[in-house]
Protein backbone atom coordinates (compact mmCIF):
# COMPACT_ATOMS: atom_id res chain seq x y z
CA UNK A 1 0.00 0.00 0.00
CA UNK A 2 1.35 3.38 -1.01
CA UNK A 3 0.76 6.40 1.19
CA UNK A 4 0.79 9.86 -0.32
CA UNK A 5 0.74 13.21 1.38
CA UNK A 6 -2.13 14.93 -0.40
CA UNK A 7 -4.07 18.14 -0.51
CA UNK A 8 -7.81 17.58 -0.32
CA UNK A 9 -10.02 19.82 -2.45
CA UNK A 10 -13.68 19.65 -3.30
CA UNK A 11 -15.96 20.25 -6.20
CA UNK A 12 -19.63 20.25 -5.43
CA UNK A 13 -20.01 17.69 -2.69
CA UNK A 14 -17.23 15.38 -3.72
CA UNK A 15 -13.70 15.56 -2.43
CA UNK A 16 -10.62 14.91 -4.52
CA UNK A 17 -7.00 14.43 -3.51
CA UNK A 18 -4.06 16.18 -5.19
CA UNK A 19 -0.68 14.59 -4.40
CA UNK A 20 1.45 17.12 -2.54
CA UNK A 21 4.42 16.34 -4.76
CA UNK A 22 2.46 18.01 -7.57
CA UNK A 23 1.32 20.96 -5.50
CA UNK A 24 3.09 24.29 -5.47
CA UNK A 25 0.65 26.45 -3.57
CA UNK A 26 -3.00 27.23 -2.96
CA UNK A 27 -4.23 30.57 -4.22
CA UNK A 28 -7.53 32.18 -3.41
CA UNK A 29 -8.48 35.05 -5.71
CA UNK A 30 -10.98 37.24 -3.82
CA UNK A 31 -14.14 38.10 -5.76
CA UNK A 32 -13.04 41.72 -6.11
CA UNK A 33 -9.77 40.72 -7.81
CA UNK A 34 -11.09 38.08 -10.18
CA UNK A 35 -11.47 40.52 -13.05
CA UNK A 36 -7.88 41.66 -12.69
CA UNK A 37 -6.23 38.34 -12.16
CA UNK A 38 -8.19 35.86 -14.25
CA UNK A 39 -8.54 36.41 -17.94
CA UNK A 40 -8.36 34.80 -21.32
CA UNK A 41 -5.36 34.70 -23.57
CA UNK A 42 -6.85 33.71 -26.87
CA UNK A 43 -9.62 31.43 -25.73
CA UNK A 44 -7.67 29.97 -22.83
CA UNK A 45 -8.28 31.08 -19.29
CA UNK A 46 -5.16 32.18 -17.43
CA UNK A 47 -4.35 33.52 -14.00
CA UNK A 48 -1.84 36.29 -13.46
CA UNK A 49 0.34 35.45 -10.54
CA UNK A 50 3.38 37.51 -9.61
CA UNK A 51 3.88 38.83 -13.14
CA UNK A 52 3.48 35.40 -14.65
CA UNK A 53 0.57 33.91 -16.56
CA UNK A 54 -0.39 30.39 -15.73
CA UNK A 55 -2.93 28.41 -17.73
CA UNK A 56 -6.05 27.48 -15.83
CA UNK A 57 -7.83 24.17 -16.00
CA UNK A 58 -11.21 23.89 -14.34
CA UNK A 59 -11.51 20.63 -12.46
CA UNK A 60 -15.21 20.67 -13.34
CA UNK A 61 -14.31 20.56 -17.04
CA UNK A 62 -11.80 17.79 -16.47
CA UNK A 63 -14.49 15.75 -14.78
CA UNK A 64 -17.21 16.77 -17.22
CA UNK A 65 -19.33 17.94 -14.34
CA UNK A 66 -22.26 20.19 -15.05
CA UNK A 67 -23.62 18.02 -17.82
CA UNK A 68 -23.70 14.58 -16.34
CA UNK A 69 -23.03 15.08 -12.67
CA UNK A 70 -25.80 13.61 -10.59
CA UNK A 71 -24.38 13.45 -7.11
CA UNK A 72 -24.51 17.08 -6.06
CA UNK A 73 -27.67 18.82 -5.01
CA UNK A 74 -29.43 21.43 -7.10
CA UNK A 75 -28.04 24.42 -5.24
CA UNK A 76 -24.45 23.28 -5.56
CA UNK A 77 -25.02 22.50 -9.23
CA UNK A 78 -26.57 25.90 -9.91
CA UNK A 79 -23.72 27.66 -8.13
CA UNK A 80 -21.24 25.83 -10.30
CA UNK A 81 -23.01 26.58 -13.51
CA UNK A 82 -23.19 30.23 -12.52
CA UNK A 83 -19.51 30.30 -11.62
CA UNK A 84 -18.46 28.71 -14.87
CA UNK A 85 -20.67 31.14 -16.78
CA UNK A 86 -19.14 34.05 -14.88
CA UNK A 87 -15.71 32.88 -15.75
CA UNK A 88 -16.57 32.39 -19.40
CA UNK A 89 -17.92 35.92 -19.67
CA UNK A 90 -14.61 37.47 -18.70
CA UNK A 91 -13.35 39.83 -21.36
CA UNK A 92 -10.51 39.03 -23.65
CA UNK A 93 -7.20 40.33 -22.51
CA UNK A 94 -6.91 43.33 -24.79
CA UNK A 95 -5.49 46.21 -22.82
CA UNK A 96 -2.72 46.58 -20.32
CA UNK A 97 -3.60 45.96 -16.75
CA UNK A 98 -2.34 47.10 -13.43
CA UNK A 99 -2.52 44.58 -10.64
CA UNK A 100 -3.37 47.25 -8.12
CA UNK A 101 -7.09 47.27 -7.33
CA UNK A 102 -9.07 50.37 -8.19
CA UNK A 103 -7.13 51.23 -11.28
CA UNK A 104 -9.18 52.94 -13.98
CA UNK A 105 -7.38 51.14 -16.75
CA UNK A 106 -9.64 48.19 -17.32
CA UNK A 107 -10.67 45.57 -19.83
CA UNK A 108 -12.62 46.31 -22.95
CA UNK A 109 -15.08 43.58 -22.07
CA UNK A 110 -15.88 45.25 -18.78
CA UNK A 111 -19.18 46.88 -19.69
CA UNK A 112 -20.53 43.67 -21.04
CA UNK A 113 -19.62 41.88 -17.83
CA UNK A 114 -21.23 44.51 -15.66
CA UNK A 115 -24.55 44.13 -17.40
CA UNK A 116 -24.98 40.77 -15.81
CA UNK A 117 -24.84 40.04 -12.12
CA UNK A 118 -21.49 40.87 -10.64
CA UNK A 119 -19.32 37.99 -9.60
CA UNK A 120 -19.99 37.13 -6.00
CA UNK A 121 -17.56 34.37 -5.23
CA UNK A 122 -13.82 34.02 -4.92
CA UNK A 123 -11.96 31.55 -7.13
CA UNK A 124 -9.83 28.88 -5.51
CA UNK A 125 -6.87 27.67 -7.52
CA UNK A 126 -4.43 24.90 -6.69
CA UNK A 127 -1.18 25.73 -8.47
CA UNK A 128 0.28 22.39 -9.54
CA UNK A 129 3.28 21.03 -11.41
CA UNK A 130 2.78 18.37 -14.02
CA UNK A 131 5.75 16.64 -15.62
CA UNK A 132 6.00 19.43 -18.19
CA UNK A 133 3.93 22.40 -17.04
CA UNK A 134 2.88 24.48 -14.11
CA UNK A 135 -0.81 25.29 -14.15
CA UNK A 136 -3.73 26.31 -12.00
CA UNK A 137 -6.48 23.82 -11.23
CA UNK A 138 -9.72 25.60 -10.35
CA UNK A 139 -11.67 23.92 -7.55
CA UNK A 140 -14.57 24.89 -5.30
CA UNK A 141 -12.92 24.56 -1.91
CA UNK A 142 -9.67 23.73 -0.20
CA UNK A 143 -9.64 21.32 2.72
CA UNK A 144 -6.83 19.92 4.87
CA UNK A 145 -3.85 18.03 3.65
CA UNK A 146 -3.84 14.38 4.66
CA UNK A 147 -1.58 11.38 4.59
CA UNK A 148 -3.73 8.97 2.57
CA UNK A 149 -3.47 5.40 1.29
CA UNK A 150 -3.62 5.24 -2.50
CA UNK A 151 -5.31 2.16 -3.94
CA UNK A 152 -4.79 1.38 -7.60
CA UNK A 153 -7.65 2.54 -9.83
CA UNK A 154 -9.73 -0.54 -10.60
CA UNK A 155 -10.75 -1.88 -13.98
CA UNK A 156 -13.69 0.49 -14.34
CA UNK A 157 -11.80 3.60 -13.23
CA UNK A 158 -8.33 3.13 -14.71
CA UNK A 159 -9.34 3.61 -18.38
CA UNK A 160 -10.24 7.25 -17.77
CA UNK A 161 -6.56 7.92 -16.88
CA UNK A 162 -7.22 11.16 -15.00
CA UNK A 163 -7.15 9.29 -11.69
CA UNK A 164 -3.97 8.10 -10.04
CA UNK A 165 -6.10 5.87 -7.85
CA UNK A 166 -8.68 5.83 -5.11
CA UNK A 167 -8.39 6.50 -1.42
CA UNK A 168 -10.16 6.58 1.90
CA UNK A 169 -9.98 9.90 3.70
CA UNK A 170 -9.65 10.41 7.44
CA UNK A 171 -13.38 11.09 7.45
CA UNK A 172 -13.82 7.54 6.05
CA UNK A 173 -15.20 8.87 2.77
CA UNK A 174 -14.06 7.16 -0.41
CA UNK A 175 -12.40 9.65 -2.74
CA UNK A 176 -10.47 9.89 -5.99
CA UNK A 177 -6.82 10.84 -6.32
CA UNK A 178 -6.16 13.03 -9.38
CA UNK A 179 -3.34 12.31 -11.81
CA UNK A 180 -2.03 15.83 -12.33
CA UNK A 181 0.16 14.82 -15.31
CA UNK A 182 -2.76 13.31 -17.18
CA UNK A 183 -5.04 16.22 -16.39
CA UNK A 184 -2.40 18.50 -17.94
CA UNK A 185 -2.22 16.36 -21.07
CA UNK A 186 -5.96 16.67 -21.54
CA UNK A 187 -5.76 20.44 -21.13
CA UNK A 188 -3.64 21.06 -24.23
CA UNK A 189 -1.22 23.12 -22.19
CA UNK A 190 1.54 23.26 -24.78
CA UNK A 191 -0.75 25.27 -27.08
CA UNK A 192 -1.81 27.55 -24.21
CA UNK A 193 1.80 28.13 -23.16
CA UNK A 194 2.65 29.14 -26.73
CA UNK A 195 -0.34 31.47 -26.88
CA UNK A 196 0.71 33.12 -23.64
CA UNK A 197 4.32 33.55 -24.79
CA UNK A 198 3.04 34.98 -28.06
CA UNK A 199 0.67 37.43 -26.36
CA UNK A 200 3.41 38.62 -24.01
CA UNK A 201 5.91 39.13 -26.83
CA UNK A 202 3.42 41.26 -28.78
CA UNK A 203 2.17 43.38 -25.95
CA UNK A 204 4.69 45.20 -23.80
CA UNK A 205 2.09 46.04 -21.17
CA UNK A 206 1.84 42.36 -20.29
CA UNK A 207 5.49 42.18 -19.43
CA UNK A 208 6.80 42.93 -15.97
CA UNK A 209 7.98 46.52 -15.72
CA UNK A 210 11.65 46.77 -15.07
CA UNK A 211 11.79 49.71 -12.72
CA UNK A 212 9.02 48.71 -10.40
CA UNK A 213 8.42 45.10 -9.74
CA UNK A 214 5.62 43.32 -7.97
CA UNK A 215 7.06 41.76 -4.87
CA UNK A 216 5.38 38.89 -3.09
CA UNK A 217 7.10 38.67 0.22
CA UNK A 218 6.94 36.84 3.47
CA UNK A 219 7.91 39.24 6.24
CA UNK A 220 9.04 38.21 9.71
CA UNK A 221 10.95 39.42 12.73
CA UNK A 222 14.28 38.27 14.00
CA UNK A 223 15.58 39.43 17.40
CA UNK A 224 14.01 42.59 18.79
CA UNK A 225 12.51 44.75 16.07
CA UNK A 226 14.69 43.48 13.23
CA UNK A 227 12.46 42.98 10.18
CA UNK A 228 13.30 40.72 7.28
CA UNK A 229 11.56 39.41 4.22
CA UNK A 230 12.04 36.60 1.72
CA UNK A 231 10.48 35.90 -1.66
CA UNK A 232 7.25 34.04 -1.05
CA UNK A 233 8.11 31.77 -3.97
CA UNK A 234 11.04 30.35 -2.04
CA UNK A 235 8.94 29.39 0.96
CA UNK A 236 7.79 25.83 1.15
CA UNK A 237 5.77 25.99 4.38
CA UNK A 238 5.46 27.65 7.74
CA UNK A 239 5.72 25.39 10.77
CA UNK A 240 5.58 25.84 14.50
CA UNK A 241 7.55 23.50 16.75
CA UNK A 242 7.71 23.03 20.49
CA UNK A 243 11.10 23.86 21.92
CA UNK A 244 11.44 20.21 22.98
CA UNK A 245 11.20 19.15 19.30
CA UNK A 246 14.65 20.58 18.55
CA UNK A 247 17.62 18.24 18.70
CA UNK A 248 21.31 19.05 18.47
CA UNK A 249 24.39 17.26 17.16
CA UNK A 250 27.49 19.37 17.56
CA UNK A 251 26.57 22.77 16.22
CA UNK A 252 23.86 21.40 13.98
CA UNK A 253 20.29 21.74 15.05
CA UNK A 254 17.40 19.85 13.54
CA UNK A 255 13.83 18.63 14.02
CA UNK A 256 12.13 15.47 12.85
CA UNK A 257 9.89 16.48 10.03
CA UNK A 258 7.58 14.50 7.72
CA UNK A 259 9.45 11.29 8.30
CA UNK A 260 12.85 12.88 7.79
CA UNK A 261 15.19 15.38 9.36
CA UNK A 262 14.92 19.12 8.83
CA UNK A 263 18.10 21.09 9.52
CA UNK A 264 17.22 24.30 11.34
CA UNK A 265 19.23 27.45 11.73
CA UNK A 266 18.76 31.02 12.82
CA UNK A 267 19.66 34.15 10.97
CA UNK A 268 22.48 35.12 13.30
CA UNK A 269 24.39 32.07 12.02
CA UNK A 270 24.46 33.57 8.54
CA UNK A 271 24.59 37.33 8.92
CA UNK A 272 25.41 39.82 11.59
CA UNK A 273 22.18 40.31 13.50
CA UNK A 274 20.63 39.65 16.90
CA UNK A 275 20.37 36.15 18.37
CA UNK A 276 16.92 34.78 19.15
CA UNK A 277 15.78 34.32 22.70
CA UNK A 278 14.49 30.97 23.84
CA UNK A 279 10.77 30.50 23.16
CA UNK A 280 8.28 27.77 24.11
CA UNK A 281 6.85 27.78 20.59
CA UNK A 282 9.22 28.38 17.73
CA UNK A 283 8.06 29.47 14.27
CA UNK A 284 10.11 28.03 11.43
CA UNK A 285 10.05 29.00 7.77
CA UNK A 286 10.75 25.92 5.66
CA UNK A 287 12.66 26.58 2.44
CA UNK A 288 13.39 24.31 -0.42
CA UNK A 289 16.78 24.71 -1.99
CA UNK A 290 18.38 22.34 -4.44
CA UNK A 291 15.94 19.58 -3.59
CA UNK A 292 16.56 19.70 0.16
CA UNK A 293 14.60 21.43 2.87
CA UNK A 294 15.98 23.75 5.53
CA UNK A 295 14.27 25.64 8.33
CA UNK A 296 14.86 29.19 9.50
CA UNK A 297 13.81 30.12 13.02
CA UNK A 298 11.90 33.38 13.10
CA UNK A 299 9.68 35.46 15.35
CA UNK A 300 6.14 36.57 14.65
CA UNK A 301 4.43 38.54 13.29
CA UNK A 302 4.84 36.57 10.07
CA UNK A 303 2.93 38.06 7.20
CA UNK A 304 2.62 37.84 3.45
CA UNK A 305 2.48 41.03 1.43
CA UNK A 306 2.25 41.88 -2.22
CA UNK A 307 3.47 45.28 -3.26
CA UNK A 308 4.74 47.16 -6.23
CA UNK A 309 7.92 49.01 -5.59
CA UNK A 310 11.59 49.34 -6.05
CA UNK A 311 14.13 47.56 -3.93
CA UNK A 312 16.73 49.93 -2.51
CA UNK A 313 20.12 48.33 -3.05
CA UNK A 314 22.25 51.36 -2.16
CA UNK A 315 22.97 50.53 1.47
CA UNK A 316 22.10 46.95 2.30
CA UNK A 317 23.50 44.91 -0.53
CA UNK A 318 25.85 42.28 0.83
CA UNK A 319 24.55 38.77 0.07
CA UNK A 320 22.45 37.15 1.30
CA UNK A 321 20.84 40.58 1.82
CA UNK A 322 19.74 41.84 -1.59
CA UNK A 323 18.31 45.19 -0.58
CA UNK A 324 15.79 46.94 1.58
CA UNK A 325 12.29 48.33 1.38
CA UNK A 326 10.32 50.57 3.70
CA UNK A 327 7.17 48.98 5.01
CA UNK A 328 4.91 50.68 7.56
CA UNK A 329 7.79 52.95 8.57
CA UNK A 330 10.03 49.96 9.21
CA UNK A 331 13.10 49.12 7.20
CA UNK A 332 12.75 45.56 5.98
CA UNK A 333 15.81 43.72 4.70
CA UNK A 334 15.21 41.40 1.76
CA UNK A 335 17.02 38.09 1.95
CA UNK A 336 18.01 36.06 -1.06
CA UNK A 337 17.15 32.48 -0.21
CA UNK A 338 19.62 30.67 -2.51
CA UNK A 339 22.46 32.86 -1.17
CA UNK A 340 21.29 32.27 2.38
CA UNK A 341 21.09 28.51 1.84
CA UNK A 342 24.54 28.53 0.29
CA UNK A 343 25.99 30.31 3.33
CA UNK A 344 24.32 27.96 5.77
CA UNK A 345 25.19 24.79 3.89
CA UNK A 346 28.74 26.06 3.40
CA UNK A 347 29.00 26.74 7.09
CA UNK A 348 27.66 23.30 7.84
CA UNK A 349 30.19 21.37 5.84
CA UNK B 1 -23.25 -28.65 -16.34
CA UNK B 2 -21.53 -31.08 -14.04
CA UNK B 3 -22.50 -34.72 -14.26
CA UNK B 4 -22.47 -35.30 -10.51
CA UNK B 5 -25.28 -33.25 -9.07
CA UNK B 6 -24.77 -31.12 -6.01
CA UNK B 7 -26.83 -28.53 -4.19
CA UNK B 8 -26.05 -24.92 -4.98
CA UNK B 9 -27.34 -21.83 -3.16
CA UNK B 10 -28.28 -18.79 -5.15
CA UNK B 11 -28.87 -15.23 -4.01
CA UNK B 12 -31.78 -14.03 -6.10
CA UNK B 13 -32.95 -10.49 -6.73
CA UNK B 14 -35.26 -8.76 -9.14
CA UNK B 15 -34.55 -5.96 -11.51
CA UNK B 16 -37.91 -4.78 -12.65
CA UNK B 17 -39.57 -8.18 -13.19
CA UNK B 18 -36.45 -10.03 -14.20
CA UNK B 19 -35.22 -12.55 -11.65
CA UNK B 20 -31.44 -12.81 -11.41
CA UNK B 21 -29.37 -15.18 -9.33
CA UNK B 22 -25.76 -15.47 -8.26
CA UNK B 23 -23.99 -18.53 -6.95
CA UNK B 24 -23.48 -17.69 -3.30
CA UNK B 25 -19.93 -19.01 -3.56
CA UNK B 26 -19.15 -16.29 -6.11
CA UNK B 27 -20.00 -13.59 -3.59
CA UNK B 28 -18.21 -12.22 -0.53
CA UNK B 29 -21.10 -10.68 1.34
CA UNK B 30 -24.20 -8.57 0.98
CA UNK B 31 -24.15 -5.16 2.60
CA UNK B 32 -26.31 -2.07 2.81
CA UNK B 33 -25.27 0.71 0.52
CA UNK B 34 -23.25 3.40 2.30
CA UNK B 35 -22.07 6.78 1.01
CA UNK B 36 -21.12 6.42 -2.62
CA UNK B 37 -18.63 8.82 -4.17
CA UNK B 38 -19.37 9.48 -7.83
CA UNK B 39 -16.58 8.76 -10.31
CA UNK B 40 -16.90 11.11 -13.28
CA UNK B 41 -15.56 10.04 -16.69
CA UNK B 42 -16.47 6.40 -16.24
CA UNK B 43 -19.23 4.36 -17.95
CA UNK B 44 -22.76 5.29 -16.87
CA UNK B 45 -23.25 1.97 -15.05
CA UNK B 46 -20.43 2.85 -12.62
CA UNK B 47 -22.39 4.19 -9.68
CA UNK B 48 -19.25 5.22 -7.81
CA UNK B 49 -16.92 4.00 -5.08
CA UNK B 50 -17.59 3.26 -1.45
CA UNK B 51 -15.59 2.41 1.64
CA UNK B 52 -16.21 -1.09 2.92
CA UNK B 53 -14.26 -1.40 6.16
CA UNK B 54 -11.15 0.17 4.70
CA UNK B 55 -11.45 -1.36 1.23
CA UNK B 56 -12.56 0.50 -1.87
CA UNK B 57 -15.53 -1.09 -3.62
CA UNK B 58 -16.47 -0.02 -7.15
CA UNK B 59 -20.25 -0.02 -7.14
CA UNK B 60 -22.03 -1.03 -10.35
CA UNK B 61 -25.64 -0.21 -11.13
CA UNK B 62 -26.60 -3.77 -11.94
CA UNK B 63 -29.72 -2.85 -13.90
CA UNK B 64 -27.82 -0.46 -16.12
CA UNK B 65 -24.91 -2.81 -16.65
CA UNK B 66 -27.22 -5.63 -17.76
CA UNK B 67 -29.20 -3.38 -20.07
CA UNK B 68 -32.31 -3.59 -17.87
CA UNK B 69 -34.04 -0.82 -15.94
CA UNK B 70 -31.48 1.13 -13.88
CA UNK B 71 -31.58 0.43 -10.14
CA UNK B 72 -32.83 3.56 -8.44
CA UNK B 73 -30.59 4.96 -5.68
CA UNK B 74 -32.17 4.89 -2.24
CA UNK B 75 -30.89 4.34 1.29
CA UNK B 76 -32.29 0.78 1.39
CA UNK B 77 -30.25 -0.41 -1.61
CA UNK B 78 -28.20 -3.51 -1.04
CA UNK B 79 -24.81 -4.21 -2.55
CA UNK B 80 -23.58 -7.70 -3.36
CA UNK B 81 -19.82 -7.71 -2.92
CA UNK B 82 -17.66 -9.71 -5.31
CA UNK B 83 -13.90 -10.07 -5.20
CA UNK B 84 -12.60 -10.30 -8.76
CA UNK B 85 -8.97 -10.19 -9.78
CA UNK B 86 -7.70 -8.36 -6.70
CA UNK B 87 -10.49 -5.81 -6.50
CA UNK B 88 -13.87 -5.46 -4.87
CA UNK B 89 -16.88 -4.94 -7.10
CA UNK B 90 -20.29 -4.17 -5.64
CA UNK B 91 -23.49 -4.97 -7.51
CA UNK B 92 -26.08 -2.46 -6.40
CA UNK B 93 -29.60 -3.90 -6.31
CA UNK B 94 -32.91 -3.03 -4.63
CA UNK B 95 -32.72 -5.98 -2.27
CA UNK B 96 -32.10 -9.69 -2.10
CA UNK B 97 -35.45 -11.25 -2.85
CA UNK B 98 -34.78 -14.81 -1.79
CA UNK B 99 -32.17 -17.51 -1.41
CA UNK B 100 -32.82 -20.44 -3.71
CA UNK B 101 -31.40 -23.90 -3.08
CA UNK B 102 -31.24 -25.96 -6.21
CA UNK B 103 -29.60 -29.03 -7.56
CA UNK B 104 -26.87 -28.21 -10.06
CA UNK B 105 -28.66 -30.51 -12.50
CA UNK B 106 -31.58 -28.06 -12.50
CA UNK B 107 -29.50 -25.41 -14.24
CA UNK B 108 -30.19 -25.18 -17.91
CA UNK B 109 -28.32 -23.39 -20.66
CA UNK B 110 -28.08 -19.59 -20.67
CA UNK B 111 -31.24 -17.84 -21.77
CA UNK B 112 -31.28 -16.49 -25.30
CA UNK B 113 -32.64 -13.24 -24.05
CA UNK B 114 -33.82 -12.36 -20.57
CA UNK B 115 -36.19 -9.41 -20.90
CA UNK B 116 -33.61 -7.55 -22.93
CA UNK B 117 -30.58 -8.37 -20.78
CA UNK B 118 -27.61 -9.51 -22.81
CA UNK B 119 -27.18 -13.23 -23.06
CA UNK B 120 -23.44 -12.99 -22.39
CA UNK B 121 -23.90 -11.98 -18.79
CA UNK B 122 -25.52 -15.28 -17.87
CA UNK B 123 -24.02 -18.68 -17.46
CA UNK B 124 -27.26 -20.55 -17.10
CA UNK B 125 -30.96 -20.58 -16.31
CA UNK B 126 -32.57 -21.92 -13.21
CA UNK B 127 -36.19 -22.97 -13.32
CA UNK B 128 -38.02 -22.95 -10.01
CA UNK B 129 -41.70 -23.49 -9.34
CA UNK B 130 -42.38 -19.74 -9.46
CA UNK B 131 -39.59 -18.23 -11.47
CA UNK B 132 -37.17 -18.37 -14.29
CA UNK B 133 -33.86 -17.17 -12.87
CA UNK B 134 -30.94 -15.99 -14.96
CA UNK B 135 -27.71 -17.07 -13.26
CA UNK B 136 -25.03 -14.38 -13.58
CA UNK B 137 -21.57 -15.11 -14.83
CA UNK B 138 -19.73 -12.91 -12.35
CA UNK B 139 -16.11 -13.59 -13.19
CA UNK B 140 -16.00 -12.59 -16.81
CA UNK B 141 -18.28 -9.59 -16.87
CA UNK B 142 -17.87 -7.79 -13.57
Amino acid sequence: MEYHSSQIVSLGREKYAIPRKNLKELVRIPAAEVKQKIDNVGTSPVVRLRQKFLPLIDLADVLGIGKTYGACDEQVKEDRIKQIADRRSLGRLTTGQNPLPGDKNDFVGRQEQDRGTSRSSAVNIAIVYSDAYEYGLVVDKFHDSEEIPVFPAGRYIAPSKIYLGTTILKSQEAALVMDIDHVARGGDLSRIAETIADAVSHDATLRPQTDFETLSLLTFRNAGTECFAVDLDAVERLERFKCSDFEKTGTREFVQYRGGVLPVFELSQAIRCGELNHAERQDVIVFKHGGTLAGLKVRPPIDTIELRGKIDTSIFNTPPVRGSIILNDNTVLLLDVPALAHLIQGGDA
Amino acid sequence: MTSTSQEIEFLAFKINETMIGLDILDTQEVTKVSDITAVPRTPDYVEGIMNLRGHIVTVINTGRKLGLKPVERKPENQVIILFNEKEYIGLMIDEIDTVIRADSAAIGPAPGNLNGAQKNFFKGTLKTRDHLVGVLETKRYF
